[in-house]
């Protein structure tokens, strides 16, 4: 056992060690850790907010004389007018740009995506038992979502086997969460375990 | 009136049909108008990032103004919080003193964080989860083989559940998967559409 | 009251420190159990290896401190197998934190004597998730014009080659989610079906089952899901990082919740049997829009 002299892994020691406390009972050296990792995550965000505005407007618009850029700057700035009730409308300028082309960009990639890949990669290739399960499953997990309106014996049926896959999938997702945040908690672990008390 | 109501739907829907438009119609006037669109847009973003901090900044002097008890923790995050901007911004995100409060402050309390949960799930398992119905068991007993066919523990206490673990991911996972996703992706491409038509003004302020 | 009973009520601190002891234990005393290699994970391995020798690849790091510990390991082992393969590196970023993950593990790239600029590229944050994404896609020096360390991007010997996502033979995505960020289905619509690039993902476990469609659709050309996949790459890749020395915890913890999940259901039944308590709560009825029982 040989601990760390490392001031950096004592305090990222006792900060894991501070959040795991509250696992016995809320306390104080838990709600410090948490506002402290609250205002490092929010100051690291404007870090690197300030290094992407550089690289994507500034720059372009100072160094490579790209003067349109000073539009949609203006634009971004009207997104804090939304701190000031008279002119908070303003804000919905830069705001249905965002959405505006978010959703346009989200909607030409998801037709091809999540609906025509999906679709052909179920229907094509139906020579064996497996891919006819899976069509199954998304032919009746669907028939869950959308026949709804009336439900007869054959659509009870289908609805009712579709909610089935619909577990095992949640199932399997549910297996595969456990694994996620055991890893995490490896982790931090390896960190106390090792790195700190050199065990 | 133009101003508050019309001006936004006519952005939102010029930019929703210009970059659809480019995606599927080869011309360069439109593609290049379409570039210009995605860049400002990204432009756009960057201050969008900073609404976070105003509102926490808000919510935590308020917190120290009124004195509630929770002073010391919100002045401790401002603290936390204008030492790392001003670490950030004057001494670079590559100097030892970002990276310490990256490596030593952020990550392990992050982590610690979401790891708090495999704690949770453990006393979740032993006193909520019932196979009280059949959809209950089979979202059990899935979650219990992937489990165990995803460690090495497992596939030597039960060897079956490694197969089972692949079957169940690349076939039942699958089918039940697919549906849900194509579901949400009509769902998505409706509700797009409404935001570029106008008929969801709320999504940008609008009533 | 029987001993189920008594086990329902037992401080639920007794159970954390059960789960304490599964993970510490191992990672005091590691076992050495040995892990297979499974499908997924040789298909991706594979898949990389197939890629030219030379080419560039493009690589979002999309996570935040929370995911650490599933993704930077994923990320280790398949730079160091794009280092032997001499295939040059381009990084992205669309969570404030993925830079400097990206920096951190794109140190295992100077091992095998790469040039910054000229070899791999750290490009930094992007802002606006997908839109800017697609945007980098087709034409990538007009979103970044400094990298991550604030230099000139135009300049590089490694962006002057490049002019669309195209340009790449691969991209690939260390993804915990789309909230805040770019998250998978972003990718494949992005890389994949915009531009006919094939994508990998190295995803978190809470990912791994929703994108195993892509996988199967053929959309996707391999994924790798969390600390497991990393433990089983390195076995690949043949050197053993934090994935490997992970997996003997990750076991054990594992077998005490399936253990939790039975002996809770077992108790379950024998309150039933002798008519007890059937355990917390009312069996519940499944929700369902416009309703079964219309």
């Amino acid at each position: 056992m040989k601990i760390s002299t490392d001031i950096g892994v004592w305090i990222g020691a006792l900060a894991a060690l501070g959040i795991y406390s509250v696992l016995i009972k809320d306390n104080p050296f838990y709600r410090f850790v948490e506002h402290v990792f609250v205002g490092a995550s929010a100051g690291i965000a404007v870090v690197v907010g300030v290094n992407t505005f550089k690289s994507t407007a500034w720059s372009p618009m100072t160094v490579e004389g790209d003067y349109l850029l000073i539009i949609p700057m203006i634009a971004g700035l009207l997104l804090y007018t939304r701190y000031f009730p008279n002119i908070a409308w303003l804000n919905r300028i830069p705001l249905s740009f965002l959405m505006g082309t978010s959703a346009g960009v989200a909607m030409r990639g998801a037709i091809e995506s999540q609906i025509v890949g999906q679709v052909s990669a179920t229907m094509i290739n139906l020579n064996s038992i497996d891919a006819w399960i899976v069509f199954i499953g998304t032919v009746t997990s669907l028939s869950y979502f959308f026949l709804t309106w009336k439900t007869g014996k054959v659509t009870g049926v289908t609805s009712k086997l579709g909610r089935y896959f619909m577990m095992a999938a949640f199932g399997a997702a549910f297996g595969n969460t456990v694994m996620g945040r055991v890893s995490a908690a490896i982790g931090r672990f390896q960190f106390i375990l090792n790195t700190w008390l050199g065990l | 009136m133009f101003a508050k109501r019309t001006l936004p739907t006519i952005i939102a829907f010029i930019c929703g049909v210009t970059v659809v438009f480019a995606y599927f119609i080869n011309v360069p006037f439109i593609q290049d108008r379409a570039q210009s669109i995605l860049r400002w847009q990204a432009v756009i973003a960057v201050f969008a990032l900073g609404l976070g901090a105003v509102n926490i900044i808000r919510v935590h002097v308020s917190n120290i103004q009124r004195s509630k008890g929770q002073n010391f923790y919100s002045l401790a995050l401002l603290i936390t919080f204008a030492i790392t901007i001003l670490v950030g911004v004057f001494l670079g995100q590559n100097s030892t003193a970002y990276k310490f409060i990256f490596d030593y402050i952020n990550v392990p309390t992050g982590s610690a964080i979401f790891s708090l949960l495999a704690f949770y799930i453990g006393t979740a398992a032993y006193r909520a989860f019932r196979a009280k119905n059949v959809e209950a068991a089979i979202l059990l007993l899935t979650g219990c083989i992937v489990m165990l066919g995803r460690v090495p523990l497992g596939a030597k206490i039960l060897p079956v559940s490694v197969p089972l673990t692949d079957w169940i991911m690349s076939v039942l996972n699958v089918g039940g998967q697919r549906g849900v996703m194509i579901a949400g992706a009509i769902g998505f491409i409706a509700v797009s559409l409404r935001i570029i038509v106008g008929l969801e003004r709320r999504s940008y302020g609008g009533e | 009251m029987d001993i189920f009973e008594k086990l329902q009520s037992l401080d639920r601190r007794l159970f954390y420190l059960l789960m304490a002891l599964a993970i510490a234990i191992p990672i005091i005393n590691p076992i050495g159990l040995p892990i297979d290699i499974t499908d997924p994970v040789k298909k991706t391995y594979e898949f990389v290896e197939s890629l030219p020798n030379g080419s560039t690849v493009v690589i979002g790091f999309d996570y935040e401190p929370g995911d650490e510990i599933d993704l930077s390991p994923i990320a280790e082992a398949v730079l160091h197998q794009l280092a032997r393969k001499n295939i040059r590196v381009v990084a992205l970023a669309s969570f404030p934190a993925g830079p400097t993950f990206a920096e951190e593990a794109l140190l295992v790239l100077e091992e095998y004597g790469y040039e910054y600029g000229k070899d791999y590229v750290n490009l930094g944050h992007y802002a606006g998730g997908e839109p800017t994404l697609a945007a980098f896609a087709t034409d990538p020096t007009s979103i970044f014009v400094r990298d991550w360390f604030g230099n000139d991007v135009s300049s590089m010997p490694l962006m002057k080659e490049l002019t669309s996502m195209k340009d790449f033979s691969m991209a690939m995505t260390l993804n915990d989610g789309p909230t805040g960020g770019t998250g998978t289905h972003e990718w494949v619509r992005q890389a994949v079906m915009a531009h006919d690039v094939p994508l990998i993902m190295g995803v978190t476990g809470v990912l791994y089952a929703s994108n195993q469609t892509y996988v199967q659709s053929g959309q996707c050309k391999g994924i790798l899901a969390g600390l497991r996949a990393a433990a089983e790459y390195e076995q690949l890749i043949d050197r053993k990082g934090i994935g490997t020395t992970g997996m003997d915890a990750q076991s054990m913890a594992h077998i005490l919740i399936v253990a939790f999940v039975i002996l809770g259901n077992i108790g379950m039944l024998m309150s039933k049997k002798e008519g007890g308590r059937p355990g917390p709560g009312p069996a519940s009825k499944p929700a369902t829009p416009g309703g079964e029982g219309k």
